[in-house]
């Protein structure tokens, strides 16, 4: 049972159910979505002791180059002959923060972006939306290697240069969410109930907006990943020796026909998240949706 | 004599739109007394929601006066015309739309609580809204729970609870029952009344559902196509309608039998589009005594009889009235 608290009022007992507890609850009994947290949760717990999982130096040639899979090394060795197994546990500390960085980067500003021209709709609607068809004429990936060569190399300009591709997309899903919202009744209702602007996109607007966002989130994960692994592979974004995923693969794609582990295990690695994230956050969106309790 | 709480003058609220210029409320004036009811009715599109928004300042007036208590509303400062605000609250058509659906009720009804700040501490403000639960007959238990849960008498209820937190002494109430049963229907209607003896409310009553505002309205304004086309005392007006459209709108009231059925006035012709519409009277395509005159000269409105007011051209003539 999640906890209930029972107050009383005037005499009368009410149950008082607190709604982090009321959302965990929802949250618990989907199992999938809790096999998505659980992959989450060890992906980032990988990431945070890689330093100490893993058992070479990800930066060192411990053995042979391109050794397949065996007790000493149990993912192989790579073309430098470095341990794979220690190269893939640092590559998550990179590629995990590095999307998850781009993610709220994209989120946030195309998310203000979006949902403000939605609200206030309008020339500035007007404006911000032409200015979000030229981001996405472009392709997002030409868009990070120009904003990656004009800000450098680097983690964040790494995570900038992505996010900035998801921009526009995050900012016309949240001005149609909002758009469809704003005309709701209830929005009405809380304009005649004396709430300002910022009171209704906070309190009515915004948490109606959480599902399509999650969903979207949660796929864009992925996405960011191998946009970034993208950006490595043609010199931009993380820098090698820097172990991460997408620059393991792209290097392993010269060996694919001779040599699988270089492909295959990052690749799992990218799977297996990607998959915990979006059922995750699959699960998410219907635990905070209160219309689907019980 | 009761004081005057609003007086609307020829207000009018236009939108523009591709076509045109939608006059949505063309000219229309009243006054309500404390405590009173007016029901506005009309068929569907003639602008009585919007009335209602636009007295309530939820859409801004195009043209005309509302006074608020003797205050000129739509002249005040932004922070004036919240003060004022707060005694004007709206009750919504649709109890499933109008609430958050990710708001419990307690959060739905501490919204202007808490946006006006009236409470400091949690306390005080939760003591309010069980207050406000008992007072519109929602049971305590409910504090938690959502609007989905909850069937439509019990969320308008939360609707009128959400209107009465702040204490107002004008609610609108827009078709706050043509959503609900028949027989939630009454309930909601008998708490509505009740609630006005209690804390002397006016209201007024926007509804297409005639057998409704007899019931509860003291007067009766009747729309057309954004105009306003009769008001008079409520009993007066189910008594001796003088418009013809009145009189076709009246008739339509369905009559529960077999023998005593009655003779249906049977509108022909088309509405009246109200983008830029043409001089002359609104109703003149599906008038039966339409002249020439009303296709040239928009009727102005008139007392035909003490406190009963239409607006035709030939309200006497077709009525057998004598001048």
């Amino acid at each position: 049972m999640a906890k209930t608290k029972t107050k009383e009022y005037h005499g009368e007992l009410v149950e008082k159910r607190s709604q982090i507890g009321e959302i965990w609850k929802r949250f618990r009994r989907n199992k999938l979505a809790m096999v998505g947290m659980c992959i989450v949760i060890f992906m980032i717990f990988l990431a945070v002791f890689a330093n100490v999982l893993s058992p070479y130096s990800p930066y060192l040639q411990v053995d042979d180059p391109l050794q397949f899979p065996s007790l000493k090394h149990w993912f192989g060795t790579d073309n430098y002959g470095r341990d794979l197994l220690s190269r893939v546990l640092y590559g998550a500390r990179v590629s995990l923060l590095v999307a998850l960085l781009a993610l709220v980067i994209s989120l946030v500003v195309g998310g203000v972006l979006g949902a403000t021209a939605g609200y206030f709709g309008g020339a500035y609607d007007t404006f911000i939306m032409r200015l979000m068809d030229v981001l996405m004429a472009i392709p997002s990936m030409l868009l990070a290697v120009c904003v990656s060569a004009l800000l450098g190399n680097g983690t964040i300009n790494t995570a900038v240069a992505v996010a900035v591709g998801g921009i526009a997309q995050n900012a016309r899903l949240l001005r149609s969410t909002v758009l469809s919202i704003r005309g709701q009744e209830y929005v009405e209702a809380a304009k005649s109930c004396g709430s300002g602007h910022m009171r209704i996109i906070l309190r009515q607007v915004l948490p109606n907006t959480l599902s399509p966002v999650l969903v979207n989130t949660s796929l864009g994960l992925s996405g960011n990943i191998l946009q970034i692994s993208g950006l490595s592979f043609i010199g931009l974004g993380v820098q090698p020796p820097t172990p991460e995923w997408g620059s393991i693969i792209n290097v392993g794609r010269s060996y694919i026909t001779s040599f699988y582990p270089m492909i295959v295990f990052p690749g799992i690695a990218i799977a297996i998240t990607a998959f915990g994230f979006n059922v995750m956050g699959d699960g998410l969106r219907d635990a905070l949706d209160p219309k689907l309790k019980r | 004599m009761s004081n005057e709480l609003l007086r609307v003058e020829h207000l009018k609220k236009y939108f523009k739109t591709p076509g045109g210029t939608l006059h949505a409320v063309d000219d229309v004036s009243f006054t309500l007394e404390e405590g009173k009811t007016l029901g506005v009715v009309g068929e569907s599109g003639c602008g009585k929601s919007t009335l209602g928004r636009t007295v309530l300042g939820l859409l801004d007036a195009t043209e005309g006066n509302i006074f608020f208590d003797g205050q000129d509303v739509l002249t005040m400062s932004k922070r004036e015309k919240r003060e004022v605000r707060k005694n004007m609250q709206m009750i919504f058509q649709d109890p499933y739309s109008s609430l958050n659906p990710r708001h419990c009720v307690l959060q739905l009804i501490s919204d202007p609580l808490k946006s006006y700040h009236v409470y400091k501490t949690k306390d005080e403000l939760m003591e309010r809204v069980f207050e406000l639960m008992d007072i519109v007959g929602l049971a305590r238990r409910f504090a938690f729970a959502y609007p989905h849960e909850l069937d439509g008498g019990r969320r308008q209820r939360i609707g009128v609870a959400r209107a009465l937190a702040l204490n107002p002494r004008l609610i609108v109430c827009d078709e706050p029952v043509s959503a609900l049963d028949v027989s939630i229907q009454a309930q909601v209607l008998n708490l509505l009344m009740d609630l006005q003896e209690q804390h002397t409310l006016a209201y007024i009553f926007v509804t297409h559902d005639l057998s409704v505002v007899k019931h509860i309205s003291d007067a009766i304004l009747v729309m057309y196509v954004g105009c306003m086309v009769e008001m008079c005392p409520s009993d007066e007006l189910f008594e001796k309608p003088y418009h013809p459209y009145t009189k076709g709108l009246l008739s339509a009231i369905p009559v529960p039998s077999l023998h005593n059925q009655k003779q249906r006035i049977i509108m022909q012709g088309e509405l009246t589009s109200p983008v830029d519409p043409k001089p002359g009277c609104r109703f003149v395509n599906r008038c039966p005594y339409a002249k020439e005159r009303c296709h040239q000269e928009m009727p102005e409105y008139r007392e035909v009889e003490p406190g009963h007011f239409v607006a035709c051209h030939y309200c006497e003539e077709i009525n057998q009235l004598s001048q």
